[in-house]
C-alpha cells in the first residue's frame, strides 16, 4: 500500500520539562482513517500541528507525500484545528471566499451544497453562530478541499449528540480512497466506527497502535473499552 | 483592577487599545513632530529624556504580539505560502499600525503646538494641512469621541469580566460610540480616509503577493480608529504638560 506519511524519530520539546512528542516512528498509508487517541496533554494536537506545517519538530523528520512540511504539503493537507480559527469579522461567505482564494483544491460548489444542507446562511457572521454550527462550518470548509490528507483535531469537541451524528456522517460521505484522514478525539465510542487504524498516544509516545478491527478481536472489546483500559493503567 | 486590565489586554479589543495605543504613540509622535518642525535639538532631546527607548521597546513588544501564533495567525500559517510572505504580512500590518499612530499623533501635536504658541499659525496650519471646517470638526469631535471611547472600553472590559451580565450597559455605550462615530465621520474622512483606505488598498492591489493582507487588515478596522482617537487626546494633554515643563 502506498505510503503517504513517514515519521522518523520525531521529538517535540517546548521546554526542558515539557516534551510533547518523544521519539515517534510511524508510517501511514493512503486510503485509511486513523484514530489518534489519548488524554489531554498527550501530544495529539502537537502531532497534528506538525502535519499541518504550523509546528516543527525539535528532532526527527516528517515526510508527507515524499516532502517535508512546507508550501507543497500545506497545499495537500486540510487541517481542522481544535478551536475555531476563522476571523471574528468574517461572515460565512467571507470564510468561503478565503478558502477559495488560497486553496486551489477548494471546491466551492461542494461547500455551498453542504452549507445549504446544514442550513448555514451565507450572510451569517461567524461570531453569531452556535458552537456546533461553527464546528460544522469549519468542517465543511476543511472537507470541501480535495486534499490528500485531512487532519481533524477534535471534530466533535463541544457539540451536541445530534450535531455529532451529522459531523460523523459528513466525514464518512467525504472520505475517498485516494486520501487519508487522521482524526483525534476524546469521544471514542461515537467515532470508533470510522477508524481503520488507531494510535494511542500517552505522554508523547505511541503506547498502542494497529488495525482497529484486529484490536477489537484480540481484546474482545470495543476501541472505547480498550481506550479506557489503556489509559486507566497510565 | 489589574485582572480587569489584563483581561482587556488579552481580549482582542483591549489588546489593540492598550498595547498599540497610548504609550508609544505619545513618545513617538513627540520625537517625530519635533523633528518635522525643524527643532535642531531633536536628537539631544531624545537622548536627554530617553524618549527613544520606549519607542523601540514598545515597537518590539508590538511586533512580538503580532508574531505570536494565536488562532487567527494559525489560519494564516496553514496557507500554502512561503514563510517570508506570511511573516511579511504580519510585519506589514504592525508597521502600518505604528506608522498610522505616529502620523496621526504628530498631526495632533503639530496643531496643538500651533494653538499654544501662535493662533495665527494654528489657523494657517489647519488651512494648509487639513480643510479648515473639517479640521475644526475633526478636532472637536476627537475630544468627545476619545472620552466616550475610553468609557466604553472600560465598560466593555467590565462587561466581559462580569460574563456579560450588563449587556444593556454595554449596548448603551456602544450606541453612544456609534452616534459619535457618525458625527465625527466628516472630520475623520479628511484625515483617515487617505490613510486607512488608500494605503491598505494600494498595498493590496499593487502587491498581489500580499493577498493575505486583505484578511489581516480588517481586524484593525474597528480597533485602530478608537485607539487613534485616544492617542490624540493623550497627546494633547501630555503636550500641554510638557509645555509647562519645557520651554519650546
Amino acid at each position: 500500500m502506498q505510503k503517504l506519511i513517514g515519521i522518523s524519530n520525531v521529538k517535540k520539546q517546548y521546554s526542558k520539562s515539557k516534551i510533547a512528542l518523544d521519539g515517534i516512528d510511524l508510517e501511514i498509508p493512503v486510503g485509511k482513517i486513523i484514530g489518534l487517541l489519548g488524554p489531554n496533554g498527550s501530544g495529539k494536537t502537537t502531532f497534528m500541528k506538525m502535519l499541518a506545517g504550523i509546528a516543527r519538530p525539535t528532532e526527527g523528520k516528517i515526510y508527507i507525500d515524499g516532502q517535508e512540511p512546507g508550501v507543497y504539503t500545506k497545499s495537500i493537507v486540510s487541517y481542522l484545528p481544535d478551536q475555531n480559527q476563522l476571523f471574528k469579522w468574517m461572515k460565512v461567505q467571507d470564510a468561503v471566499a478565503f478558502y477559495t482564494d488560497f486553496f486551489q483544491d477548494f471546491e466551492m460548489e461542494k461547500a455551498k451544497e453542504l452549507l445549504t444542507r446544514f442550513e448555514i446562511g451565507n450572510k451569517e457572521r461567524v461570531t453569531s453562530l452556535s458552537k456546533g454550527t461553527v464546528e460544522k462550518l469549519n468542517l465543511i470548509l476543511c472537507l470541501s478541499r480535495k486534499a490528500k490528507l485531512y487532519v481533524l483535531d477534535e471534530p466533535l469537541g463541544g457539540v451536541d449528540p445530534v450535531a455529532r451524528d451529522q459531523i460523523i456522517d459528513m466525514i464518512l460521505d467525504h472520505f475517498h480512497e485516494d486520501c487519508t484522514m487522521i482524526i483525534s478525539t476524546h469521544i471514542v465510542s461515537e467515532m470508533e466506527r470510522l477508524f481503520d487504524e488507531v494510535l494511542f498516544l500517552q505522554r508523547g509516545k505511541i503506547v498502542l497502535g494497529g488495525n482497529a478491527e484486529e484490536l477489537r478481536l484480540q481484546r474482545a472489546k470495543s476501541i472505547d473499552a480498550v481506550y479506557r483500559e489503556v489509559f486507566a493503567q497510565c | 483592577m489589574l485582572k480587569l486590565l489584563k483581561y482587556g489586554v488579552v481580549d482582542g479589543y483591549g489588546n489593540l487599545v492598550m498595547s498599540h495605543g497610548m504609550i508609544y504613540s505619545v513618545y513617538a509622535s513627540m520625537v517625530i513632530t519635533r523633528y518635522l518642525m525643524g527643532f535642531e535639538d531633536t536628537f539631544s532631546y531624545i537622548y536627554k529624556y530617553s524618549f527613544f527607548m520606549p519607542i523601540v521597546v514598545l515597537i518590539i513588544m508590538d511586533l512580538s504580539i503580532e508574531g505570536a501564533v494565536d488562532r487567527n495567525k494559525q489560519m494564516i500559517l496553514c496557507l500554502p505560502k512561503k514563510g517570508w510572505e506570511l511573516s511579511g504580512v504580519v510585519l506589514l500590518k504592525s508597521l502600518l499600525k505604528v506608522g498610522i499612530a505616529c502620523i496621526c499623533s504628530s498631526i495632533a501635536f503639530y496643531i496643538h503646538l500651533s494653538i499654544t504658541k501662535n493662533p495665527r499659525r494654528m489657523i494657517q496650519a489647519i488651512i494648509e494641512n487639513v480643510n479648515f471646517p473639517l479640521g475644526a470638526l475633526f478636532s472637536g469631535m476627537l475630544m468627545i469621541f476619545a472620552a466616550v471611547s475610553i468609557v466604553s472600553w472600560f465598560s466593555w472590559v467590565l462587561v466581559h469580566s462580569c460574563k456579560i451580565k450588563h449587556k444593556k450597559l454595554c449596548g448603551f455605550f456602544i450606541t453612544i460610540v456609534i452616534i459619535i462615530i457618525a458625527q465625527s465621520i466628516g472630520g475623520m474622512i479628511a484625515v483617515l480616509f487617505p490613510l486607512r483606505v488608500l494605503v491598505p488598498n494600494a498595498v493590496l492591489y499593487i502587491f498581489p503577493l500580499l493577498k493575505e493582507a486583505k484578511y489581516i487588515l480588517p481586524i484593525n478596522l474597528t480597533g485602530i480608529i478608537i485607539p487613534m482617537m485616544i492617542y490624540i487626546v493623550c497627546l494633547w494633554w501630555s503636550a500641554r504638560w510638557i509645555d509647562t515643563k519645557i520651554d519650546i
